[in-house]
């Protein structure tokens, strides 16, 4: 018996064309946000609408095409794979803090993802939702305010496409009051071009208005588009990954982020990723730049992202994946 | 100020990041480990006395291409062709299973497998001819690097010393295919086609040149089974998977050369390809970060020898040679350019190295085999015939002539005592391991399906004296009369053995038990207790050994004469050669099942050497051969493919013989 090695069984470096175009195209979506009005926040709760993990903040968000643990805060589709476990840990400008943890791995056919992901933000108000200024403050009088969501997703194959489909609880409580809802996420992607490039769809967040003693705001549903490409070759020891997003929220408005990450390998199974994004910010305290770094050794990595806000602060965020 | 402040601690991050990131290279970086190089001893000669094989012959070489004439992407077969030629509709060999990949091709290169070009470019020399044709093709690499190119320094050199090399272009069967070296073997046998009508047309330029009946195929990675692939679809009537596809080949290829090659991509009939009666040359480098086992010693092991013609199949692995050097499109990293992360490509020799051994070999085997310059023969069973043309590293060579009738191949049975046709006896003395296995590859989980015995012996006596040595181990085989008749040994016939030692030593050989000792002795009962001793540590059963081994090989014949020659004059008995493929620290031995392949020399020995080594020896009576252990006091040895041949004088080593 012999094995059935073969010499480089790669095809040839594909043309980043398409990707170029939703990238650019994420790029001048967000880009006038940088200017824009200070958004109203429209939605709750809160934690649905910060970014994932280290990660993906530092890459503007995007989650749509990116195969992360933390898919399952993102494109349901996309969660399995390999059995990871990711921890991360946030601090906002004001006294916020939050934090997540989501697992993955495959049982059969089915790609299985958990994800818990909880803001704890004093507030001064009594009563959910919580704005996003909650983010920002640091008031000496501040309530007890938190932000909660628990999330079970699934994927599979099926006629060449990856379905995936979550259900999830989310709450907010602030003072003594709270509103929850349940809500559901599904979604599509397909990998093309021999799987360099990602591509998913996915409607987020269906669900009725989360109440707290009769104060009712939406969801933040949306149904979002993103593409993805991962390590395009720069030379022997350099990567390029990149991802956009494009979502059209509940209200109409139609906002894009994109990201980019560049990483530095100078040995198998060791990188340095140095990330950058931008971003149309959809929460009253955020602001549209964000970046990040990242370095990975075999099974572990460790991810560092920061968050441009409002008043000039940011945000930064730790996430250590186990693979 | 601020500004200032915030340069140098953006500056102090950016080195301290470049320097973790180095630290952290540098700490998971495998040092260079090499095995120490002979060749300074090994190659110190140079014995025969023919025109040196890598330097470029008298004729000038000129060159043309031939192909469809429409190539959306290759201008050299749009706008270049000398030689127009048609289409082939390869479908039913490359088209499953995954259409897929036709519809890929389809997009990229404007055709699929139902239009498959015969494109190929040719270097051949000024001249009317007939001269002899030579096929060259690439194997798998990224479809849009082509690869065809990459063998310019062969089709120089081969056109210069008058023959004809076409390099096949295939790079539309390259990317992520699977199990298409079929279609990749059929593609070379319909440019043989193709030839044969430029040979025949009136006003090719080709016209007259080519001489159809002294034909080689040449191959590299998957195009080094393609050739195989080649050999077996020319004598077949229908191609075996689709006996609808009628083949009409039965061209005179005389000799396949295959490079790196895979094994067992395509399985004919769900069998591995059997292949018969053609002159075979084998050449593999140990640090292959693609091939990473000597893939092609399966099919080198598989070739038979039927009828009275003679043939030959030479096998040589180059040690400290990798996958794409033999190609100067691919290069020194096997897995592209970022391969360079995973690779380690320190311990290669150089790509003018591995090329100018490319040319010295295949030249010397084409010369050989087509044009009958038999003074290149004996480079084929054993190296060191040319060290002076040889670029300074090690060499194992494998060789068998077709006359070679095998006693023992380990194949046939179960029964280690028997070998491999009736009267033909195996035996081993106080040998510490005696067992028949399949060789294993360096890759883990699959072996070279070809059986070896494994013989470990140990001539310490285990005690306290620690110089005490018994009888040297042995392993004989032994032939009856009938069959000595049947294949004629005499003084004019050669043992021929395969060997490799391995470095695994067996612990020292139990003492003989004294029968005349009793339970109960007085003598015993006077002498006074022993001191109690310290536990010795545990041994494992065979510890790692690195000291240079030797042994002899007797002759007895009838009559009792005892001849005796030290195998080191016949080939260096190196323990395996390591190569270290991967830049991780522990990489090659999570990935391999060993940082080393098993690469067994073929040792030839005239019994006529015997004969003067003890004058009385009659070779024509010989009844036994014996591997005896006396040169090296403990060690392991596989050992294969024992035998006879006749070998034709052509292949001696030249006068003056080796210096051991």
């Amino acid at each position: 018996m012999t094995r059935t090695h073969s010499h480089s069984a790669r095809t040839a470096s594909l043309r980043p064309s398409s990707f170029v175009i939703a990238f650019a195209l994420a790029l001048a979506l967000s880009v006038p946000a940088c200017t824009a009005r200070a958004q109203r926040d429209h939605y709750a709760p809160l934690v649905l609408q910060l970014p994932a993990s280290a990660r993906t903040m530092a890459m503007g968000g995007v989650t749509m095409a990116t195969r992360d643990v933390d898919a399952v805060f993102g494109n349901p589709a996309l969660v399995g794979g390999n059995n990871t476990l990711s921890l991360t840990g946030s601090r906002y400008p004001g006294a916020a803090t939050a934090g997540q943890l989501a697992t993955a791995m495959n049982v059969g056919k089915l790609g299985i993802g958990l994800g818990v992901s909880m803001l704890d933000a004093p507030t001064t108000t009594e009563l959910p939702p919580l704005q996003s200024q909650v983010l920002l403050d640091d008031e000496s009088f501040a309530r007890p305010g938190s932000s909660l969501a628990a999330t079970v997703a699934a994927s599979f194959n099926w006629k060449g496409f990856r379905w995936g489909a979550a259900g999830k609880y989310a709450e907010e409580r602030a003072y003594f009051s709270r509103g929850g809802a349940y809500a559901a996420d599904i979604g599509v992607t397909k990998d093309i071009r021999n799987g360099t490039i990602t591509t998913g769809l996915a409607v987020q967040n269906i669900g009725t208005p989360i109440r707290g003693n009769g104060v009712g705001r939406n969801l933040p549903t949306r149904v979002a588009l993103g593409i993805g490409r991962t390590g395009y070759g720069l030379g022997k020891w350099f990567d390029l990954g990149g991802a956009a997003n494009f979502a059209v929220r509940r209200d109409g408005r139609f906002v894009g982020s994109g990201g980019g990450e560049l990483s530095y390998v100078p040995i198998e199974g060791v990188s340095f990723a140095l990330r950058g994004g931008v971003r149309a910010p959809e929460l009253h305290a955020q602001q549209p730049i964000t970046a990040g770094l990242g370095v990975m050794l075999d099974r572990v990595a460790l991810d560092y992202g920061w968050e441009s806000m409002r008043g000039g602060g940011g945000a930064h965020r730790i996430s250590i994946r186990l693979r | 100020m601020k500004t200032a402040a915030r340069n140098r601690r953006a500056s102090l991050a950016t080195w301290s990041t470049l320097l973790i990131a180095s630290v952290t290279a540098g700490c998971l970086t495998t040092p260079l480990k090499l095995t120490p190089d002979d060749s300074p001893v090994v190659l110190s000669q140079q014995l025969i006395a023919a025109p040196d094989p890598g330097m470029r012959g008298p004729l000038a070489v000129k060159t043309l291409y031939y192909g469809s004439g429409t190539d959306e992407r290759r201008p050299e077969f749009r706008d270049s062709v000398a030689i127009r030629t048609a289409t082939v509709d390869g479908s039913k060999l490359a088209g499953p299973p995954n259409p897929e990949q036709g519809k890929i091709r389809k997009k990229y290169w404007g055709f699929d497998f139902t239009k498959l070009p015969v494109n190929g470019r040719v270097w051949y020399p000024e001249g009317a001819g007939p001269f002899p044709l030579v096929l060259i093709v690439h194997g798998n690499h990224s479809m849009e690097e082509y690869s065809d190119p990459g063998y310019r320094y062969l089709g120089e050199l081969l056109a210069s010393r008058g023959f004809i090399l076409a390099s096949v272009d295939e790079n539309f069967l390259n990317g992520f295919m699977r199990g298409e070296n079929d279609a990749r073997g059929w593609m070379l046998l319909k440019h043989l086609q193709a030839w044969r009508r430029f040979n025949d047309s009136t006003g090719s330029p080709l016209q007259g040149k080519v001489d159809m009946h002294r034909i080689a195929l040449m191959g590299h990675s998957r195009g080094g089974e393609a050739v195989a692939v080649a050999g077996a679809f020319n004598r077949l009537s229908h191609y075996p998977d689709d006996a609808n596809v009628k083949f009409d080949f039965d061209f005179d290829i005389k000799s396949l050369v295959a490079i790196a090659p895979v094994d067992g991509q395509y399985t004919p009939a769900n069998k591995p390809t059997p292949l018969s009666n053609y002159n075979y040359f084998l050449i593999h480098g140990s640090h292959d970060g693609d091939v990473s086992s000597f893939s092609g010693l399966a099919q080198y092991e598989r070739i038979r020898y039927t009828g009275d013609s003679s043939y030959f199949k030479s096998a040589i692995y180059v040690y400290r040679a990798n996958h794409g050097q033999w190609n100067t499109v691919w290069g020194s990293l096997d897995g592209g350019k970022r391969s360079a992360r995973v690779l380690d490509i320190r311990g290669l020799i150089s790509q003018a190295d591995q090329r100018r051994f490319a040319e010295v070999y295949i030249t010397a085997f084409l010369e050989a085999t087509l044009r009958d310059k038999r003074e290149y023969l004996p480079m084929f069973r054993d190296h060191r015939v040319a060290g002076r043309w040889l670029p300074k590293t090690m060499y194992i060579t494998r060789f068998q002539e077709s006359s070679f009738h095998a006693a023992a191949n380990y194949e046939e049975d179960v029964d280690v005592t028997s070998g491999s046709v009736p009267g033909v006896t195996l035996e081993g003395d106080s040998l510490a391991t005696w067992k028949e296995a399949v060789i294993p590859y360096r890759w883990r989980g699959s072996d070279q399906g070809h059986n070896a015995v494994t013989i470990g012996w140990n001539n310490h006596i285990a005690g306290d004296d620690t110089t005490k040595l018994g009888k040297p181990a042995s392993y004989s085989v032994t032939i009856d009369d009938s069959l000595r008749s049947a294949w004629r040994v005499d003084g004019g016939s050669s043992l021929v053995f395969s060997l490799a030692p391995t470095d695994a030593k067996p612990g020292p050989r139990s003492p003989a038990k004294d029968s005349t000792k009793a339970k109960g002795d007085s003598a015993s009962k006077k002498s006074p207790a022993p001191k109690a001793k310290p536990k010795p540590k545990p041994k494992k059963d065979a510890e790692r050994d690195s000291i240079p081994m030797d042994l002899s090989i007797e002759a007895v014949d009838a009559a009792g004469h005892v001849a005796r020659v030290p195998l080191s004059g016949y080939g260096v008995p190196r323990r395996p050669l390591e190569a270290f493929v991967y830049r991780r620290a522990g990489r090659d031995k999570e990935r391999f099942a060993n940082t080393f392949e098993y690469v067994l020399q073929t040792y030839t020995i005239p019994l006529a050497d015997f004969v003067r080594a003890t004058p009385g020896f009659d070779a024509s009576r010989l009844t036994t051969v014996r591997w005896r252990f006396d040169r090296t006091v403990a060690g392991t040895v596989l050992l294969d493919n024992i035998g006879f041949a006749r070998i034709p004088a052509a292949f001696d080593v030249p006068a003056g013989g080796m210096k051991p």
